[in-house]
């Protein structure tokens, strides 16, 4: 069955200049990014600032061009950003923002954006789309009184169901939601995530969830890609690279998420710089940080492979075989 | 009742009152573009018919409220006129210059590289020479007709207008419902005229009512220097310059244009001040 | 710093080159310019030598530069009146013109720039209120209308002041009265602005917090910080005052460059103008650098980084 979403060897090159007259630094955002998203799931990628996650993010959804690779949608090709096939295929994928209140428009009332989709993609009657505004709103938890309020007079939580209420006003197959829940206060990024479990059960939407925030990504993903300067260290099923984690970059990152009714011990704390884009390590990018680094770490990159039944990791040190390494 | 229908019930929102000062300068505003539209029943001559009988009457003279000039010509008709021509010049000119100015900014913010380079020398060009010599050297080699004089003001503020656009353009095609929009699937066009324009409009018209002011004092002083609006056709800037002569004899002549500009160009900065605090709060 | 002044530098020489390259395209615009620079009645050799001289039939790009070779060689024709190179007459008038225009540029720092912070220290009183209206007063009446309305005053009523001419020191107070009222008027509210936006800013606040004298607050924290956006004002000053020298000479008969300028674009003197409009741009130009060097000198934060334009 083709995958709602797949993503071939994706790359994706930023030249930066360091000043006037440096020369241009070439910065591998994205190094070589498959995966898969079948329809209803949710796979969740998490990485810090600087793992490309965002860039991979809008590389999906076909904003940013792959210089190598490709992206598929139904297993037909993603059409080149601003095509009118591109333009007709956002009615089958949105993104959901990190920052609401820029992702909308402050001069106009929140009835008016969620009507706005329905009018680009001429989907139904006057009467069919106030219809479908009403339906949506409710079904995002928004009272009819606030149809007619500006962006800047609700709360934040309440901007991000219209920008949820947007989203899904095409009804779409896949959402991509870059960090939506980061700047919300934490009562409230309960509220939306379950919000988001909730409509994507209803209606199996696909999701990517991007977030640097574990904790979240738990609560909500199927599957977990874990990535570390533009390449996936880790990908298997969220529960099981929660349980047990194999990369020791995950391990780190899954040693600091808290667990209820337990207190944080044996956390496992990075060494060295965080990772710099423009400055990659040679070898394996983590090994720096890397307690078990060993010589070929340092020379040769390690490819993503299969180590256990429902898991692939990118390590010289992990095989089928050697299933797990010691913690600290 | 349920609750939701309760809230619905909502308190009007009250209208900030305008201040005294402002709702003067808007009748002020009223009367002169009423000036201007209504000319032809308004006004009590001809603005060339002469009465050499009545030469350099005083205001006051029956017939002639405001006196006569130096032609027998009557002082508040040819007022009245010039009125007209003053606000017909700075209006076009105001909106050729914002036409312009937007369109280039918006160009600048879409294309960015070479194309903003040029619109930023333009810019930087304008800004060398003081409006009034640029303006005189042009009027110098080309002569001053009507239409000359208008594209000419059309040239004032355009890069105030370039710099707004600009800069409202780029931030919101960068980070925000610009691309929040495109990203629905809008075509170009409805994201700048359904999007940006319209945010764009309230700066631009608060800075429109800023410049309007300015191209009515820089073509008043054209107009009195001599090489502005020509004779026969009259400017409030004109009537100055030509009662100037007769500044002992018949101070009448020039005090009534001069205190309309000023009037007029106060009248339009107290709007357009209040204007600006009305239009960003909200949003 | 070095980088930032050199970078400055290009664009000033740039610009003079643009403003000159605009008077070439606009004399060629308006008709054959050996005819138009020298006048009509000028016998056939005259104009044959001129045109072999200036080159005028030669493709246009040569025409260019050795336009722009005389230019630097500062020959910018001959004035139709006298026949004299342009360029003396209009170096005659300009001490003149400096008469005025320094002393107005004086009064307008001395008297603008207290006035507006005075108005922001003491915000909200009676006296801010007073010179916000003075302040809106000075320049919403155009020149024109407060140099005849002074005259009118004055000269006319009370008879205290002369009205034209320039023999005497008493001939110059009525015109450089008129000439600084607008820039007192703009800087005394520009002032007024910068140092409220200052005074707001959370670094005063601290200042006080920690004890010191409003006096030492103001003179060490408000002031230097306020200086910098009204540095920047005072160059767009200059091109305003050279405006009004145009004026104010015009009304009160001074014999300045404001005054030839007026004369010349009547009388159609080409050469005047354009060396008129070459040395006002390269006074802009020269103004618009030093205000940018103060600029940078004065707010660290641009001293080190490069020109991020």
């Amino acid at each position: 069955m083709t995958a709602l979403l797949e993503a071939d060897s994706l790359v994706r090159i930023y030249e930066t200049r360091r000043g006037l007259l440096a020369r241009p630094t070439p910065v591998r955002a994205v190094d070589g990014v498959s995966l898969q998203v079948a329809a209803g799931e949710t796979l969740g990628v998490v990485g810090e600032s600087g793992s490309g996650k965002s860039t991979l993010g809008r590389m999906l959804l076909g904003i940013d061009a792959a210089q190598d690779g490709a992206v598929r949608i139904g297993g037909k090709p993603m059409p080149a950003f601003g095509s009118p096939d591109w333009r007709a295929l956002r009615a089958r994928i949105q993104m959901i923002y990190q920052d609401p209140l820029s992702a909308l428009d402050r001069r106009l009332g929140i009835a008016d954006q969620l009507r706005e989709p329905l009018e680009i993609h001429q989907i139904g009657t006057t009467n069919d789309r106030n219809q479908r505004v009403h339906d949506v709103m409710h079904s995002v938890g928004l009272r009819p009184d606030q149809a007619d309020k500006f962006p800047h007079e609700l709360s934040g939580g309440q901007r991000q169901r219209v920008v949820i209420a947007r989203a899904l006003m095409t009804d779409p197959d896949l959402l991509v939601c870059d960090e939506p829940v980061s700047a919300l206060d934490v009562s409230i990024q309960a509220q939306v995530v379950n919000l988001l479990a909730d409509l994507q059960r209803e209606k199996g939407l696909g999701m990517v969830f991007i977030s640097h925030d574990l904790k979240v990504v738990r609560n909500l993903c199927d599957r977990v890609a874990v990535m570390y300067l533009g390449r996936i260290v880790e990908e298997g099923s969220a529960d099981e690279i929660f349980a047990y984690p194999k990369h020791p970059y995950t391990q780190a990152l899954v040693s600091s998420v808290p667990q209820p009714g337990r207190a944080l011990t044996r956390r496992i704390i990075l060494q060295g710089e965080p990772p710099d884009p423009a400055n990659r390590p040679a070898g394996c990018a983590f090994h720096p940080r890397c307690q078990h680094a060993e010589d070929i770490c340092r020379r040769d990159v390690p490819q993503l492979r299969k180590v256990a039944r429902d898991r692939n990791a990118a390590c010289h040190l992990l095989t089928p075989s050697n299933a797990a390494l010691p913690l600290a | 009742m349920p609750i939701s229908t309760l809230s619905t019930i909502a308190v009007k929102r009250r209208r900030p009152a305008l201040p005294l000062s402002v709702q003067v300068a808007l009748l002020w505003l009223l009367a002169m573009i009423a000036c201007a539209v209504f000319v032809n029943v308004l006004r009590p001559y001809p603005v060339t018919q002469m009465d050499l009988s009545t030469r350099l009457a005083p205001p006051g003279t029956p017939g002639h409220w405001l006196g006569t000039d130096e032609l027998g010509r009557d002082v508040l008709s040819r007022l009245i006129q010039s009125i007209r021509s003053s606000l017909v010049i700075a209006f076009g000119a105001t909106i050729l210059s914002a036409f312009v100015g937007t369109a280039l900014g918006f160009m600048a913010a879409k294309f960015r590289g070479v194309v903003e380079h040029i619109v930023v020398m333009l810019a930087d060009f304008q800004a060398a020479l003081p409006f009034l010599i640029m303006s005189l050297a042009v009027l110098a080699f080309f002569g001053s007709s009507m239409l000359l004089l208008v594209c000419l003001m059309g040239f004032y503020g355009w890069e105030r207008y370039a710099r707004i656009t600009r800069g409202l353009a780029i931030s919101a095609s960068s980070q925000g419902y610009a691309a929040a929009v495109v990203q629905l699937g809008a075509t170009p066009s409805r994201v700048y005229l359904r999007h940006i324009l319209p945010n764009v409009a309230s700066t631009l018209i608060v800075s429109m009512t800023l410049t309007f002011p300015e191209i009515i004092l820089m073509e008043s002083s054209l107009s009195f220097l001599g090489l502005g609006v020509q004779p026969p056709d009259t400017s409030l800037g004109n009537m100055v310059g030509f009662g100037r002569e007769y500044l002992t004899t018949a101070p009448w002549i020039m005090m009534g244009p001069a205190v309309v500009i000023v009037l007029t160009t106060l009248a339009i900065s107290l709007a357009g001040d209040w204007l600006r605090d009305r239009l960003d709060p909200t949003l | 710093m070095i980088r930032f002044i050199a970078s400055r530098l290009l664009r000033a020489a740039l610009t003079v080159i643009a403003v000159m390259t605009f008077a070439f395209v606009v004399l060629r615009l308006s008709g054959d310019p050996a005819q138009v620079l020298l006048g009509p009645d000028v016998p056939q050799s005259v104009l044959l030598a001129f045109r072999d001289r200036w080159g005028l039939d030669d493709p246009i790009l040569t025409q260019y530069f050795s336009y722009m070779h005389a230019m630097f060689q500062g020959d910018f024709g001959l004035s139709m009146r006298d026949r004299s190179p342009a360029i003396d007459l209009v170096l005659q008038r300009v001490p003149a013109t400096l008469e005025l225009t320094i002393p107005a540029l004086i009064l307008q720092l001395c008297f603008g720039i207290p006035a507006g912070i005075y108005a922001a220290l003491k915000r909200g009183t009676i006296a801010d209120r007073g010179v916000i209206t003075i302040a809106i007063i000075g320049f919403t009446v155009p020149s024109f209308v407060m140099g005849l309305l002074l005259v009118l005053i004055f000269s006319v009523n009370l008879g205290y002041l002369p009205s034209g001419g320039s023999s005497t020191l008493q001939h110059a107070i009525l015109p450089i009265i008129t000439m600084s009222i607008g820039g007192i008027g703009v800087l005394a509210r520009f002032s007024r602005s910068a140092m409220i936006e200052v005074m707001g800013q959370p670094y005063i606040r601290t200042a006080t917090a920690k004890g010191l004298k409003w006096r030492d607050v103001v003179r060490n924290h408000a002031l230097p910080n306020a200086a910098v956006p009204i540095v920047t004002i005072v160059g767009f000053m200059v091109g305003s005052l050279i405006a009004g020298a145009i004026i104010v000479e015009t009304i009160f008969s001074w014999p300045g460059m404001g005054r030839l300028l007026i004369v010349s674009v009547t009388n159609r003197d080409l050469a005047v103008v354009q060396c008129i409009l070459l040395l006002v741009a390269a006074v802009m130009v020269v103004s618009n650098l030093i205000v940018d060097v103060l600029y940078g000198w004065l707010d660290p934060r641009l001293r080190n980084t490069p020109a991020a334009h």
